[in-house]
């Protein structure tokens, strides 16, 4: 999912499209930071560092490889504080893997980013549902629809930057994404139902920030 | 060589399953933390890369893609492209990820695999490897100006004299490959275990930047802002 370093750089149309990416990766990493209450900092940390591990975990599948992204996960319970959670990650995946590259980072960033916070205002409410078949589906929405989104902007950007030659592949890329949604609808699924037996009010943002401070009076 | 990688991979893969199906049961019994440990545990299995590596036989042009884990990388589009960018030659990965290209020009061929999704590899193939007897591209260096030609020239049968053609024999060179394969092994197990290092120590990077960004929301709190 992550478009490489020099896919786009080498033509006119391509580093605008990289500048655009960058550009709004830049602002929603703004307003993800002042979002970030110093509460949700733990959570932002630890789903950071699941996307960055679930990233380089490749599942081969003709005739191309897919990985988890974890996206709508992060989008139901971070919000726009996905941002800066994904960028940190992207980040030192290429530093560390040459996974996206520095001049791509920002595009990258918002290919995944963008979703997940389209997703936290789709789905969050549901996720968050007392009824638990309306929070499984919600899970389950927000998983599949990150991933389909992120495939529509990445192929968006691809062609915007006028690699044409990707236009086929695109295409075959378009049907992968399909199996990879329903995993990760699967995956986003099972991850709110634990949340919701072992810590329900991770998902139920507005809650998070009341209860610490009722622990500290009581 | 390629059996016994074959073989490890298989059991690693198994591995993964058995600790797969256990985290399946643990999980329906207790359900916290499977699916997080059972990613942890599956990363360096599965984890890859994207490697190129090729060699020249006379006018072509012959090389692998594997993933990270030496794992073949099939039917992955391979293009040549020169100096300047502009693709000479293009093709496909067979079922074991190998190619082959026939070099038109002798020039630095950059080969660049991309398995589509982003991910994709590159090696450039000296040109000096080339044949002389193949046009040079303007772009490109004069052969005679590169210094170690002369190394080189028997191998693709290039030198101008017929009787001297066959200078390295084919066994020759298998023996070579062999030497080169066994080589190439052995740097990719440095390399995986760079790897762990590599995801342990970014998953320390995430949290540290994070606990770093805590302090500092900390310290504004403290002293208000």
């Amino acid at each position: 999912m992550h478009i490489y370093e020099g896919v786009l750089l080498v033509s006119e149309r391509g580093r605008e499209v990289l500048l655009a990416g960058a550009t709004l990766a830049v602002l929603g990493t703004g307003i993800g930071l002042r979002r970030l209450e110093p509460e949700r900092l733990p959570r932002a940390a630890v789903l950071s560092a699941a996307f960055f591990v679930v990233s380089l975990v490749h599942v081969p599948l003709w005739p191309s490889s897919v990985h988890l992204l974890l996206t709508g996960l992060m989008g139901v319970m971070l919000g726009w504080s996905a941002f800066p959670a994904v960028l940190v990650a992207l980040l030192l995946q290429a530093m560390l893997f040459s996974y996206g590259g520095l001049t791509a980072l920002g595009l990258n960033a918002f290919i995944m980013a963008a979703p997940a916070v389209a997703c936290h205002y789709l789905f969050r409410r549901a996720a968050a549902s007392e009824n638990e078949r309306l929070a499984l589906g919600g899970g389950f929405a927000a998983g599949a629809t990150a991933i389909l989104l992120s495939g529509l902007l990445m192929a968006g950007s691809l062609m915007l930057g006028g690699r044409t030659e990707f236009d086929s592949l695109g295409k075959i890329l378009a049907i992968l994404q399909i199996p990879l949604a329903v995993i990760e609808g699967l995956v986003a699924a099972s991850a709110v139902a634990l949340i919701r037996k072992v810590r329900p009010e991770l998902i139920a943002a507005p809650i998070l920030a009341a209860i610490p401070r009722e622990r500290e009076n009581g | 060589m390629d059996k016994r990688s074959a073989d490890a991979k298989i059991n690693a893969i198994l591995c993964n399953l058995k600790f797969a199906l256990c985290n399946l049961k643990f999980q329906i019994r207790n359900s916290k933390f499977a699916i997080l440990v059972f990613f942890l545990i599956a990363a360096p299995a599965f984890a890859h890369g994207i490697r190129v590596s090729a060699t020249v036989e006379g006018k072509v042009i012959r090389g692998r893609v594997t993933y990270q884990d030496g794992s073949p990388a099939k039917n992955c589009a391979v293009t040549g492209h020169d100096a300047a960018d502009e693709v000479l030659a293009k093709t496909e990965t067979d079922e074991d990820g190998k190619f082959s290209l026939e070099a038109l020009w002798r020039c630095d061929y950059r080969l660049e695999a991309d398995i589509g999704d982003g991910h994709g590899g590159e090696y450039v193939v000296k040109g000096s490897l080339l044949p002389g007897d193949l046009p040079p591209r303007e772009n490109n260096p004069p052969p005679e100006a590169q210094s170690d030609t002369r190394d080189h020239r028997h191998v693709g049968g290039g030198s101008r004299n017929p009787g001297d053609e066959n200078a390295w024999t084919v066994e020759q060179i298998r023996l070579m490959q062999a030497k080169l394969d066994a080589l190439r092994e052995k740097l990719e197990a440095g390399e995986k275990s760079i790897r762990l290092r590599d995801i342990l120590g970014g998953l320390g990077y995430i949290f540290g930047v994070f606990g770093l960004y805590a302090i500092a929301g900390n310290y504004r709190k403290k002293y208000g802002h």
